[in-house]
Parts: structure tokens; sequence; C-alpha cells
């Protein structure tokens, strides 16, 4: 064995190490880098006897935990559809405004009891005034709500398209990153990869298929996103069903919307298209049986101009956009009817019976302040669930993170160990390097 | 990974204090529906009782008053036709003349003219004894030896429980058909015509109208102690309500601050150990 080979294998050893220090240097830098992925030294071709100087840097190999990973990226959409459904949904409960003075229930109770003062005093102007006063609170309560919800409807829109400019803008680069790929691997590049879509993964349901060079495919309901080069993008488009808005998600090339109910923008469109148009329907709901159920009785009483036969709201309620007193009732209060037809104006009976139809099962089995607060209940209930499966879903997703970092995050006190077994290493090799230069002196001076 | 545990730990607790503390401070455990659904519709439900009961302890404040002012003029009433019945013992008396019999119709008038006025009493602008036609100024009309009542049979139903309604009024046909009227001016006819027999019939008449006005006042008496009796009601029920919507809706100190106390512990113990952990490392040990 000459022994020049023993110096070949020193020199090829300081190298190697070389790069082992370099590879823990570049761990170490990136500690802090959320989308790293840990890199070793494959120190195993050193013996397989390559015929290479030493390990380059893209023999390192990157540390992934792919099932944790997976599972990640499949979490994180709940995530993302609770996080943002938790923010939209306590906005839809900051409208109806229940914490406060002007919360429907309290305006509803003003109300009905205004009709009780206008029966205890039915010629008095004060009290017709007051009762004007409290219907008119109550009315502009319900516009109010109702102005509310159609102002944070309107404002998710402009939302969604900016999360879809988002998703765009990140397949795009997965594209540019796929297409870069094909021409060799890069562990940069895989990095930003998994960081991309690790994002998008909260935006929306997303289906990942990786190839062997390292590219992916994205999928979005069962529709390609990214294939290789190609990105296909999204498009927002609003159509009106039933006189509501509605918000859809299309593909630069297909027409039919795609159904997306996870991740952040799964959760805007829902709230878009479902829970507030939910919320308006029992408002209106409730707006419309209130003008009814109150006019109908009030046509029957007679007021104390002898006239009967007049609508206390306006007949032409449809919801709570345009429920609002009858005008003429607004402008003159000696129109509102307080006792049935014949009777003199010392009788509160017809006041009374309105007060009474608190009481009165007329919408769908319940009264109408039940009704009411079963509405807001309900919203509690959805709240109060949608945070408990948030908090959840952040452990599983810690969970998941923490099992994708025990492989792929950067250890410091790993790493340092390392940095001095390679450090030994290296002082060994160089150490051979020497002793072979002796042993080199040791056959030249043999004379 | 240390980091990110600890950091959702530490901010766990924070937030958890966060929320003891806004309980603390608001003196409320549910103030918007989702701090707890079932408790808020409980609470919005006894609210609703509650807001229902005061408007009936509203209206039993004002039918009382009403039946105040009613009982009060049933009693002079009754005290006027007593004085008449006095008056027509003494005219119906042998010892009277002609003479003294006209200087009481004279009385007798003045009286009846005081009776008339009573019975036009109002109650904040309302003619109590005009049936539901309270706006008509004089219900009651003397002219000459004739009283005409321009109001109507109808009673004044005012709701003063879930449950119960009552007629609050006395109308001008029942104060009629006591003969009060017919009593006072056929004592007067009598008077005048120094008729004996005329004014002893009337005051058989005034004697009968007597009756039926203390019939008329007692049925008021009771109707305003039915009123206390569901004042009292009323009110033991809205106490106890205020103490149901309390127990859904308001903080339990105690409870609060032993857990705010037990959360800070364990923010504390969550930092120090944040801070402990962060400083293991292996670079304090190699040379």
């Amino acid at each position: 064995m000459p022994i020049s080979k023993i110096l070949e294998t020193g020199k090829r050893s300081l190298l190697a190490y070389q790069s082992a220090i370099n590879t823990t240097s570049s761990n170490i830098a990136n500690v802090n880098n959320p989308n790293y992925t840990r890199r070793r030294a494959e120190l195993t071709q050193l013996i397989t006897g390559y015929n290479s100087l030493g390990l380059s840097e893209d023999d390192s190999l990157r540390l992934r935990q792919r099932y944790a990973e997976k599972q990640w990226w499949h979490e994180n959409q709940f995530l993302g559809q609770f996080d943002t459904n938790s923010m939209l949904l306590n906005q839809i409960e900051n409208s109806f405004a229940e914490d406060t003075q002007s919360g429907i229930s309290s305006l509803l109770g003003e109300f009905w009891n205004a009709w009780s003062d206008l029966a205890n005093d039915p010629d008095s102007v004060y009290a017709r005034n007051l009762l004007r006063d409290k219907a008119k609170l109550l009315t502009d309560g319900f516009q109010r709500v109702h102005s509310d919800l159609i102002n944070l409807q309107e404002q998710i829109v402009p939302e969604i398209r900016s999360t879809a400019n988002d998703i765009n803008q990140k397949t795009s680069r997965l594209a540019e990153i796929n297409e870069r790929l094909l021409m060799g691997k890069s562990k940069d590049l895989l990095d930003e990869r998994d960081g991309i879509i690790a994002d998008l993964s909260k935006m929306i349901d997303i289906k990942i298929k990786e190839k062997e060079n390292g590219t992916v495919s994205v999928f979005a309901d069962g529709l390609l996103l990214v294939s290789d080069d190609e990105v296909n993008k999204m498009e927002v488009g609003m159509t009106t069903v039933d006189g509501r808005n509605r918000v859809e998600v299309y593909l630069a090339d297909g027409h039919k919307p795609l159904t997306i109910s996870t991740g952040s923008i799964g959760a805007m469109i829902k709230t878009h298209n479902e829970t507030i148009p939910y919320y308006l329907k029992k408002l209106d709901d409730l707006a419309k049986s209130i003008a009814d159920k109150v006019n109908e009785l009030h046509r029957t009483g007679e007021n104390l101009n002898g006239t009967t036969n007049i609508s206390f709201f306006a007949d032409d309620v449809s919801g709570a956009a345009d429920f609002r007193l009858n005008s003429s009732i607004e402008n003159d209060t000696s129109l509102i009817a307080s006792h049935l037809v014949g009777e003199g104006e010392g009788s509160g009976n017809l006041a009374q019976a309105i007060s009474d139809l608190q009481n009165e099962r007329v919408l769908n089995g319940n009264t109408i302040n039940d009704y009411y607060t079963a509405t807001v209940s309900e919203l509690g209930n959805q709240i109060k669930e949608n945070d408990s499966l948030k908090s959840s879903q952040e452990l599983i997703v810690q969970q998941l993170q923490n099992e994708r970092d025990s492989v792929s995050a950067v250890s410091i006190d790993e790493e340092m160990t390392k940095m001095v077994q390679y450090q030994q290493a290296y002082q060994a090799a160089a150490k051979i390097v020497t002793t072979v230069n002796q042993m080199v002196d040791t056959i030249l001076s043999l004379k | 990974m240390i980091l990110r545990n600890t950091l959702k730990r530490v901010n766990d607790n924070r937030d958890q204090m966060n929320r003891i503390q806004q309980h603390l401070a608001s003196q409320k455990r549910v103030e918007k529906p989702s701090d707890d659904p079932l408790s808020f519709s409980r609470a919005s439900r006894y609210r609703n009782a509650l807001d229902q009961n005061k408007q009936f302890l509203e209206n039993i404040k004002a039918a009382d008053a009403w039946a105040g002012t009613t009982n009060e003029s049933l009693n002079q009433f009754y005290d006027y036709i007593s004085q008449a019945v006095d008056i027509a013992s003494r005219g119906a008396d042998g010892s009277s003349d002609a003479d003294i019999r006209a200087s009481m119709a004279i009385t007798v008038k003045g009286m009846l003219d005081d009776v008339i006025n009573l019975s036009n009493t109002k109650y904040m602008g309302k003619s109590v004894f005009a049936g539901t036609l309270t706006n008509e100024a004089e219900p009651f009309e003397l002219n000459g030896n004739v009283v005409t009542y321009n109001g109507n049979d109808d009673k004044i139903t005012r709701k003063l429980a879930r449950n119960v309604s009552e007629d609050i009024n006395i109308t001008g046909q029942q104060l009629v058909d006591s003969g009060m009227y017919t009593g006072f001016l056929e004592l007067i006819a009598g008077l005048e015509s120094n008729d004996v027999t005329r004014i002893q019939n009337s005051m058989d008449t005034l004697k009968q109208a007597n009756e039926r006005i203390s019939g008329l006042s007692s049925s008021i008496g009771s109707l305003r102690s039915n009123m206390s009796l569901l004042k009292g009601r009323l009110t033991t029920l809205n106490v106890n309500l205020q103490s149901y919507i309390s127990d859904e809706e308001d903080t339990n100190m105690e409870n609060e601050i032993v857990k705010f106390k037990s959360q800070e512990t364990a923010y504390q113990a969550a930092l120090q150990s944040a801070s402990e952990v962060m400083q293991l490392n292996i670079l304090n040990y190699l040379g």
C-alpha cells in the first residue's frame, strides 16, 4: 500500500470535516428561520470511497419528517378556518350589540312597555310621543344591526379578493420553484417551497403531490392549481341568488365555482354566503312579524280622531332594512289607535292588547322576544363552539409542528456537539497528515 | 420548539388572566351571548319577565291613584247623602213648617251643586265618572231640576299582572243607578212643595243610594287591597328575578379572585420556567 494513499485519505478527511462544519454553521445560522430544514453532512460517501475530493455542500441531506409535515399541512386548513371564523363571528356578535343598552332585546322590552304606558293614559300626548320615540328606536335598532351586518358582508369581499391574490402569488412562486427544480435540486428552494406550502395550507384546503425531483403539484377541490411550471389562477366573482349577493371563487380556466369550505378563505366565503344571510333572514323575519302583528291589531283599533284601519308600521315592511313607522303616524301621534272601535277615549284596551303581543307565540311557536334571544344565543353557541375547536386545533397543529421540528428544526445543543465532534475529527485528520509527513521524512532519511 | 411551546403556554395563561380580569372589572361574567350562551338566554328571559313586571307595577301605581281619587269622591258622596238624609228626616218632622222646609230646600240645592261638581271630578285631566269618555269635561249637568249624564257605562280595564286585568272605574251610570241624584231632586221637590210624603219617599231613596254608594266604595276598596297584594307579589318576584339574573350574569367575586390568584401564580411560574429553560444551553458549558 503506497504511503501517498494514506495522505490522500487524510486530505479527503480534512475536506470532508471542513464541509461538515460548513453544514453545521449553516444550520446554526438558520436556527431561527422557520422554513429552514436542518441539514446533515452525509459522511458515508467518504467510506464508500467515491472518487471525489471530499464532500461538497450538495452531499448534505435535508432532514424531513414527511408524515408530520403532510399532517401539519392538512390540519393547518382547519386552524386557518377556525381562526378567521372566530374573528368574523365576533364581529357579527358585536353588530348585535347585546352588551349595550341599544341591543334589540332591551329596545323590544321598552317598545312593549310603551304600549302599556299608553293603555294607562290613552289620551295623553306625552304617552303617544313616548311610544312613537320607542318604536323609532326599535326600528332604528333593527336597521342599524342590519346595515352593520351588510357592511361586514361587504367588507369580506375585498378581504377574499386579497386572500385570493395572495394565493395566486404563492402558487405562481411555487410554479417558478418547480421550473427551477427541474434544472436541479437546491435545498434553499426546497425550504422556500415548504414554507410557501405551509402558508398556503392555512388559507385553503390543498392537496400536495411531490415528485422525486422535488417539484410539487397543488390541487384544490380536485383541480390543479400548480402543475410543473404552470399555474392556474384563482378569480373571485359575485353572483346574486334570491336577492342576496354571493361570492364565488373560480379557476381562470374553469367556469364551475370551487367548493372551498376550509382555510381562511373558506371561512370568509362561508360567512359571506351563509352565516351572515342566515342571521339577516332571522332579523328580517322578526322585523316583518313585529310589523305584521302590530299592524293587524292596530288596524282594528280606533284613534283619538275616531278614524280606524291605520297601520302603525309602514305597510310594505319586508324586512329589517325597511322596518319603519307609518309616516303619517310618525308625523301625527294622535293617529295611534288606543281603543277598540266604539269605545271611549279613556279605554286603553287596544294598546294593552298590542303590549300583550309580547307573550303570544307568533313566530314559529315562539314569542317575539324568545325568537330574538334564541337567535343571538345560537350565535353565541356558534362562537363558543368555534373557539373550543380553534383551541384544540391549535394544540393539534402545534403538536404536529413539534413532531416535524423534532426532525427538521435546528437544535443549537446538537449542532454545537457535532461541531466539537467534527472539529476533533478534523484535528485527528490533520494529525494523520502530519504523521504521514513524518513517515515520508523517515523513509527519505533512509540511506 | 421549546420556545414555541413556552410562548403558547405563557400566552394561554395571559389570555385567561385577561378574561378573569375583565370579569372582575365589569362585575359581569356574561356580557355577550358568546360568553355563556345558555346563561345569556336564561338571563334575557328573566330580564324580559322583569321588564314586564316593572311595567305591571307602573300600571298598578296608575290604577291605584285613579281608584284612590274615585274612593275619595265616593266617600264624599256618602257624607253628602247622609247629611241629606238628616235634613230629610228633620223636614219630614211635623215640627217643621213651610218656611223652614223652603230654607232646607236651598241648603239641599247647594249640596246637589256640590255633588254634581264632585261627580265631575278629574284625575290628571280625565273625568273619573264618565265611563270611557274621560275627555268629557262635564259628564254630569244640572239643568233646573234635571240631571243629565253625558258619559257612557263602559269600564276602563287595566292590566295589572300577566293574567290579571281589572276594571278600575265606577261609571257615571252606576252613580245614576244608585238613585243618588233622584233622591236629591225628590227631596228638593218635596221640601219646596211642602209635601211630607214626598220627603219621606225621597229619604228612602237616599238611604238606598247611600247603601249602594258604600257598596261601590267597598268594591273599589277591595280592588285597592287586591292591587296592594299584587304589588307585594310582583315586588317579591322582581327581587327573585333580579337575583336569578345576577346568578346567571354576575361575577362571583370570591370565585374569580381565587381563580385570578391561582392563574397569576401559574403565569409567573410559566414565565420563570421559560426564562430558565431558555438559559439552558450547551454554550454555557463549552469552554
